[in-house]
């Protein structure tokens, strides 16, 4: 990468930046509790299948 | 076309397959698409194989709870950070700048490469043996296995150079197709063998009572699933919405990859019952089992299904590779990586030494996998300074000692060993029995994620790892 690459590299990487620190930016909708709570009880699931599947 | 709008494509395709941070509004992806790229990308020959692999360790039942809730498990708690990537639109080895230095993600970026992308030359390798089983069903003579396999290594490399939009494409048409014969093929090796001999299989030397044979299963589902650990983030930060991304990533490998290597299983239960022999060649499987006619399947299942997975496989490991070598453009890093592998399946011997290499390998995978975990809910608590990722001037706080994380990189080594140390996979000697049951990646994996948990408490080595504080919003 040559130095005007590089710069106009910094110069779109800043640009990005900029929007996405915008208050108006729509970022994707985040992980919620609920998908916090979901994740935890498939790995719940998936602990007590593994243990159980010793005993078979 | 406009200068303007040229150089937005520009900017946008270096987001596509590049380092920058993909804005919400270029996001390709609902959960639907990235779970068929995902499930496209994990179903290949080799879950035959692991199948076949799993039938000479366990039962039946117990095959089938390890191959679906042993590899959602360590799906689950390994691709919870993907949600950063979504977040941010970046790539893990750009959060990962953080944790290893940017000189640090670059040596473990190239031993992942070095360790995990000859994968695809026994794809390759498995690619050529199924299409030479099937010109000999055809009455054909055979062709060079090197010639066939460069073919598979070159025609994914071909898709993956045209972009996203040809992997995407071809993974909307394949994946239900693959989905499709995969039921057939299931119900066909169900119904070849009296169902019971399936579901009461036992491998040859079971002992009731000793769990070891089990846990080495359960170990195998744990390393079959973490090895996508480099590359888990590329799909996933092209999505809209965090949880599409993550759940992708879990089912697209724990449901749909998993489907594939209980297939394995079946088929391989199946020929050992009628033929006496292990067999894995889904090929030969399907011609043996069915009519000779259906080994016509294999096409679909072995080389679409192959070429697939090398093309999104260059994909991944293309941008992966961006993260630490800038300077050179996606489209030679692909190329470099198939010559890599071109080389491999010339050499026609990656098969024979592959096991205790990869074995090894996956030792470094769960610390590595530790580190992002812990790193991004407990240390870093979510937060990242983009400026210092990207090295943009005045930003130093992930320059550490000469571009390296000496703390991070310790945290890798120590996991390695602990690995190592319960389990030797060579001799195949279990060393530290009570540890054996948390299995060697799940132990390298929580001891990793502790002892990086318990040093980034400790003050002056928290003031190392935290010059980011400022800057994070």
């Amino acid at each position: 990468m040559d130095n005007n690459t590089q710069n106009s590299f910094e110069r779109e990487l800043e640009r990005r930046l900029g929007i996405m620190e915008a208050p108006d930016y729509e970022a994707a909708p985040c992980f919620n509790k609920t998908d916090y709570i979901i994740t935890a009880a498939v790995i719940l699931i998936c602990i007590a299948a593994v243990i159980g599947g010793a005993f078979l | 076309m406009s200068k303007t709008s040229s150089v937005e494509q520009s900017a946008e395709k270096e987001a596509m397959l590049g380092t920058l941070p993909v804005l919400q509004s270029e996001r390709l992806y609902g959960f639907m698409d990235a779970l068929l790229i995902l499930s496209g990308y994990c179903i290949a020959t080799w879950s035959y194989t692991q199948g076949a692999y799993l039938t000479t360790l366990v039962g039946f039942k117990q095959l089938l709870i390890g191959a679906f809730f042993g590899a959602v498990l360590m799906l689950a708690i390994y691709q919870l950070p993907v949600i950063l990537s979504v977040r941010y639109g970046i790539d893990i080895w750009i959060w990962l700048r953080a944790v290893l230095g940017r000189k640090g993600v670059v040596a473990v970026s190239l031993i992942i490469i070095a360790v995990n992308y000859p994968w695809y030359a026994v794809s390759a390798d498995l690619f050529a043996s199924s299409m030479n089983s099937l010109l000999g069903i055809a009455h054909l003579p055979p062709l060079p296995a090197a010639v066939l396999s460069v073919f598979c290594v070159a025609a994914g490399t071909a898709l993956a150079y045209k972009g996203m939009g040809a992997i995407t494409a071809t993974t909307r048409i394949l994946v239900p197709m693959l989905l499709l014969v995969g039921v057939f093929v299931l119900i066909a090796g169900f119904t070849s063998v009296p169902a019971d001999v399936i579901w009461n299989y036992r491998p040859a030397g079971y002992e009731p009572g000793n769990i070891i044979p089990y846990i080495i299963s359960i170990e195998a589902n744990f390393a079959f699933v973490i090895t996508l650990v480099g590359g888990m983030a590329e799909i996933p930060r092209l999505t809209k919405r965090e949880n599409s991304g993550f759940w992708a990533g879990v089912f697209g490998q724990g449901a749909a990859g998993s489907f594939f290597v209980v297939l394995g299983a079946v088929m391989a239960i199946a020929m050992q019952y009628t033929t006496g022999e292990a067999v894995s060649d889904p090929t030969v499987m399907l011609a043996s089992l069915t009519v000779p006619a259906m080994g016509l399947c294999s096409l679909l299942l072995v080389a679409f299904a192959n070429i697939g997975t090398q093309a999104v496989g260059a994909y991944l490991y293309g941008v992966m590779l961006k993260a630490s070598f800038k300077r050179i453009s996606y489209r030679a890093l692909i190329i470099i990586l198939a010559v890599y592998v071109g080389l491999l399946c010339i050499w026609g011997r990656i098969t024979e030494y592959f096991g205790s290499f990869l074995t090894i390998g996956a030792c470094v995978y769960a610390p590595l996998a530790a580190l992002l975990f812990t790193d991004f809910f407990f240390v870093r608590k979510q937060k990242i300074s983009l400026r210092s990722a990207y090295s943009l001037k005045g930003h130093n706080a992930y320059e550490y000692t000469g571009g390296f994380n000496i703390v991070g990189l310790l945290c890798i080594v120590f996991g390695f060993c602990m690995s190592l140390a319960i389990y030797d996979p060579i001799a195949s000697k279990v060393h530290i029995p009570v540890l054996f049951v948390f299995t060697p990646t799940g132990f390298s994996f929580l001891s990793t994620a502790a002892l990086y948990l318990i040093l980034c408490r400790i003050p002056f080595i928290s003031k190392y790892m935290l010059k980011d504080r400022s800057e994070c919003r």
